[in-house]
């Protein structure tokens, strides 16, 4: 499967999609997307380096998009992000086609179309930022707004911080891999300056307004009889064995784990094509 | 092994303004437009070596233009050399770039007073002598990551950084600026924090940017695995880079990294801070080292070998 050169969006629509936001469309029509979060102090680009290159090496797949979202992993407050990516969602998913046919060759011209899968694949912090957004958008489904493209969504989480994570060292974990050289400097950080190291911590207000609001309407759905949502309920889960990051525990109706023998932050860098991290991806599609 | 063609012209014209899509900007075309365009004597000011001649105001922006169009045209023979694109290149863009490219001013420019050698092997194979490489994989994908590794250094930030080492100074903020935050743990934090940053603030990130980027760029170059030629051929893209900063710059930008050492804790008793502490410097270590690679001739000398005649006589 054949994709154009990544395109970064934030060249031609401003923050529209997020920070530093790449995307990857496919030559021919796409009916999946796939959307990659990457984690605290990670990067649309660093976050995922052999992914793109292996994750269209197995046939047949459906035509599938790819985009990096990116986001402030380190300055920025996890619900902030998570309402700027609630936002990016429902801006490019209203007409997919309105925002790729600009950045497509005029050959490739896209009809408008709706994804049939939207594929959310997020790392740690990610996990937080994009369940935080599913909710967002659930809550204006709620006020009455159209938010089709919920329905479609998937998700699969890798070394997922819903449960909070140990935030020392998550800082050091993330800090001394993405951007080392503020490993040793933590004792110089106030809480205002990185609000994540807070955010982050298991029982803080974030994690637990997350917990609440996922479980008050997974009763809902219950109390009702019908079936949890797939926006609601992880399709596929990646532990790390050798974290010592994040809290690894299941999160209410999540599938069950799969374990992965590495870090917390190669736990979403396959090497291989025959990685447990790409089969998770691909089955999913 | 040749690399093998399989796909489609349709597929390779697509790739083609793909690339046009990404990298052929209005200040890229203003750029490629004065080199096709202005007159000899304009162009010979102009493109004059900014030691030789400091560029005005107006021929300031225009380089910065020019330099755009250069980087279009290296990407164009990266491109070209993965088989990413049609090959001959549409005659039209070919006999445009031919022509600008051989222009003797616009080759002053990038053949002596600022060597890029991806635009002279861009003529070479304009002029039907291309130059051909082995690798293994694809192509399209090799080149699509690349793009997206070599826009580590493409941010505001980053290009604050390359324009101080660049012996260029923007409201008196300048190199000796970021170093001497870089000597200051709490200056340096409030660096990578503050919402109102200063040149001097983005600066400093660009410094932490670019030893990412080049992080990231060493990596990408260590993993091709017997393709010394191609390598070297995407080495050169940011060459010019490396090697401003060899010598006395990575001096300084190695006491700035040793001087960050000195804030990160001795050990712990806690034992996975004690092994984050310990892989932090390790990673300073490996920074130390992705640079002294970048900017050594490791990745330059391949595709030098192949421009220069090296022949004893």
């Amino acid at each position: 499967m054949a994709h154009y050169i990544g395109q970064e969006l934030e060249k031609r629509f401003g923050k529209r999609f997020g920070a530093d936001t790449r995307a990857h469309w496919s030559h021919d029509p796409a009916t999946h997307l796939i959307i990659f979060v990457h984690g605290f102090g990670g990067s649309p680009v660093k976050t995922w380096p052999q992914f793109p290159t292996l994750v269209t090496q197995k046939t047949p797949l459906p035509s599938f998009d790819y985009i990096f979202y990116g986001y402030d992993g380190v300055r920025m407050q996890a619900n902030s992000s998570a309402l700027a990516f609630a936002s990016a969602l429902d801006d490019f998913l209203a007409d997919p086609a309105a925002i790729i046919n600009q950045t497509i060759p005029s050959m490739s011209q896209r009809a408008p179309f709706s994804y049939q899968r939207i594929l959310v694949v997020a790392h740690s912090l990610g996990a937080v930022v994009t369940r935080g957004a599913l909710l967002h958008a659930h809550a204006r489904r709620e006020s009455g707004v159209s938010v089709p493209w919920l329905d479609h969504v998937r998700l699969a989480l890798f070394a997922p911080a819903h449960h909070g994570a140990y935030t020392a060292k998550i800082a050091y974990s993330a800090l001394t891999s993405e951007g080392w050289s503020l490993g040793g400097l933590l004792s110089f950080f106030s809480a205002s300056q990185l609000p994540l190291l807070d955010d982050l911590q298991p029982g803080s207000t974030i994690i637990t307004e997350l917990k609440d609001r996922t479980k008050t309407l997974i009763d809902q759905y219950k109390a009702q009889g019908q079936p949890v949502p797939p926006f609601l309920r992880a399709d596929a889960v990646v532990w790390a064995l050798k974290d010592t990051v994040v809290v690894n525990s299941r999160f209410f109706e999540d599938d069950p784990e799969v374990p992965i023998d590495s870090g917390h932050l190669g736990v979403c860098k396959p090497d291989r094509p025959d990685h447990k991290a790409l089969e998770v991806v691909w089955k999913l599609l | 092994m040749e690399a093998v063609v399989t796909v489609s012209p349709q597929l390779l014209q697509a790739n083609l303004e793909s690339l046009d899509l990404r990298f052929r900007d209005q200040s890229t075309n203003d750029g490629m437009k004065f080199l096709r365009t202005a007159h000899d004597a304009r162009a010979a000011i102009v493109l004059d070596s900014h030691l030789l001649r400091a560029p005005s105001g107006d021929a300031f922006d225009i380089r910065g233009d020019v330099d755009m169009a250069m980087r279009y045209y290296c990407i164009l023979e990266l491109a070209s050399l993965v088989g990413a694109i049609p090959d001959p290149l549409p005659a039209a863009l070919a006999d445009e770039t031919r022509a600008t490219l051989s222009r003797a001013a616009v080759r002053r420019y990038y053949e002596r007073y600022y060597p890029l050698l991806l635009p002279q092997f861009l003529l070479r194979r304009l002029n039907g002598q291309p130059l051909r490489v082995d690798f293994e994989g694809d192509g399209m994908s090799l080149l699509s990551r690349f793009i997206d590794v070599s826009s580590l250094r493409e941010g505001d930030n980053a290009e604050m950084f390359l324009d101080f080492l660049d012996d260029i100074t923007i409201n008196d903020y300048g190199l000796g600026d970021v170093i001497r935050i870089l000597q200051n743990g709490r200056e340096f934090v409030h660096s990578m924090t503050t919402k109102k940053l200063n040149e001097g603030d983005q600066g400093v990130r660009g410094f932490v940017d670019f030893l990412g980027f080049s992080r990231e760029l060493n990596t990408f170059l260590r993993q091709m695995k017997s393709a010394d030629l191609l390598r070297s051929a995407f080495f050169h893209f940011h060459g010019y880079w490396f090697q401003q900063i060899g010598g006395q710059v990575l001096g300084a930008i190695t006491a700035g990294v040793e001087t960050l050492r000195t804030y990160v804790t001795d050990g712990a008793d806690d034992d996975v801070i004690a092994k984050e502490i310990a892989d932090t410097h390790k990673a300073m270590d490996t920074a130390i080292r992705d640079l002294q690679v970048l900017t050594s001739s490791a990745y330059r000398y391949p595709l030098e070998l192949q421009l220069y005649d090296f022949t004893p006589r």
